[in-house]
């Protein structure tokens, strides 16, 4: 338990480094461009973490941190993905305060993505459940 | 999804925003405000620093009256920028010294020279005496925001 809880702890580790790196540059280099490109970058920046966090769920580094009940929760790609959430909502937020846009128009989009995502997400879970379920 | 496809993904977008922060940069358009000290022009705040009070590249503290602000459309297409510059002495409206919109071509630079009046530097009894009357100066070309304060003596 002893070794794995030192590996957990380097990879942890690994991960915290790496995800500061990232928000260095976010917080360097981002504010220092125009707004689109701001919005546009924290868009792939999401996307970015979204699409490694269902990477790693799917190889031995996307196992728990640590060992024990509490805790297994806290997985890389638990981590990435609320990442990739926090990501989404800063760029919703950049989006709302770009000022070449009309309002009617920023609430109009913003419900769309926002509706739209849970609709997605309502049918693929459907669409899953219904293939799981055993044929009778 | 396969773990190929997703992590392919996964490059491809981290890659993509660091390309586009890097492209932005390196084609946008940039500006400067430059105070002339003796027979040259020192730049007192640039267009990508972040901090409106931070060191600035010229070493100066403040600016002279007499100010320069230099714009460079870095951007891969020209385009019109609305350029505005005001002064404020913090005791009334703030006013206005260039209100104008400017049409650059793509590698275009332009600057205009203005210098700030001094009846701007009226007694402000709000400040401690000791303190050398000083206003603040902001430029607003396009979205780029520079401010610099400005010193009454020459």
């Amino acid at each position: 338990m002893e070794e794995r809880t030192l590996q957990g702890s380097l990879t942890f580790l690994g991960f915290a480094i790496s995800v500061l790196a990232v928000f260095y540059f976010a917080i360097e280099y981002i504010p220092r461009v125009s707004e689109w490109t701001q919005l546009a970058a924290l868009v792939l920046l999401g996307l970015a973490f979204a699409f490694l966090g269902i990477y790693l769920r799917q190889t031995v580094v996307g196992e728990p941190f640590f060992s024990g009940p509490r805790l297994q929760w806290l997985r890389p790609p638990v981590v990435l993905y609320l990442l990739a959430i926090f990501s989404g909502i800063v760029a919703e937020i950049r989006f709302l305060t770009i000022g070449d846009v009309a309002v009617p128009l920023k609430i109009l989009v913003s419900l769309a993505i926002g509706i739209g995502l849970i609709v997605a997400v309502a049918r693929r879970s459907g669409r899953d459940a219904k293939t799981d379920r055993p044929e009778t | 999804m396969k773990t190929a496809v997703a992590l392919g993904l996964a490059v491809l977008c981290g890659a993509a925003a660091v390309a586009l922060v890097a492209l932005d940069m390196a084609f946008s358009l940039r500006a400067e405000l430059q105070s002339k000290e003796g027979a040259d022009f020192v730049t007192l705040a640039r267009s990508d620093d972040r901090g409106g009070f931070r060191s600035s590249p010229g070493g100066l503290e403040c600016a002279s009256r007499e100010i320069r602000l230099v714009v460079d459309n870095q951007r891969l297409w020209s385009g019109t920028v609305d350029v505005t510059v005001t002064v404020d002495n913090y005791t009334g409206s703030p006013q206005r010294l260039l209100d104008e919109s400017w049409s650059l071509g793509r590698g275009e630079t332009r600057s205009a020279s203005f210098t700030v009046p001094a009846a701007i530097f009226s007694p402000q009894s709000s400040q401690p005496v000791a303190v050398k009357p000083m206003v603040q100066l902001t430029a607003q070309v396009g979205d780029l925001f520079l401010s610099t304060c400005v010193r009454e003596a020459a």
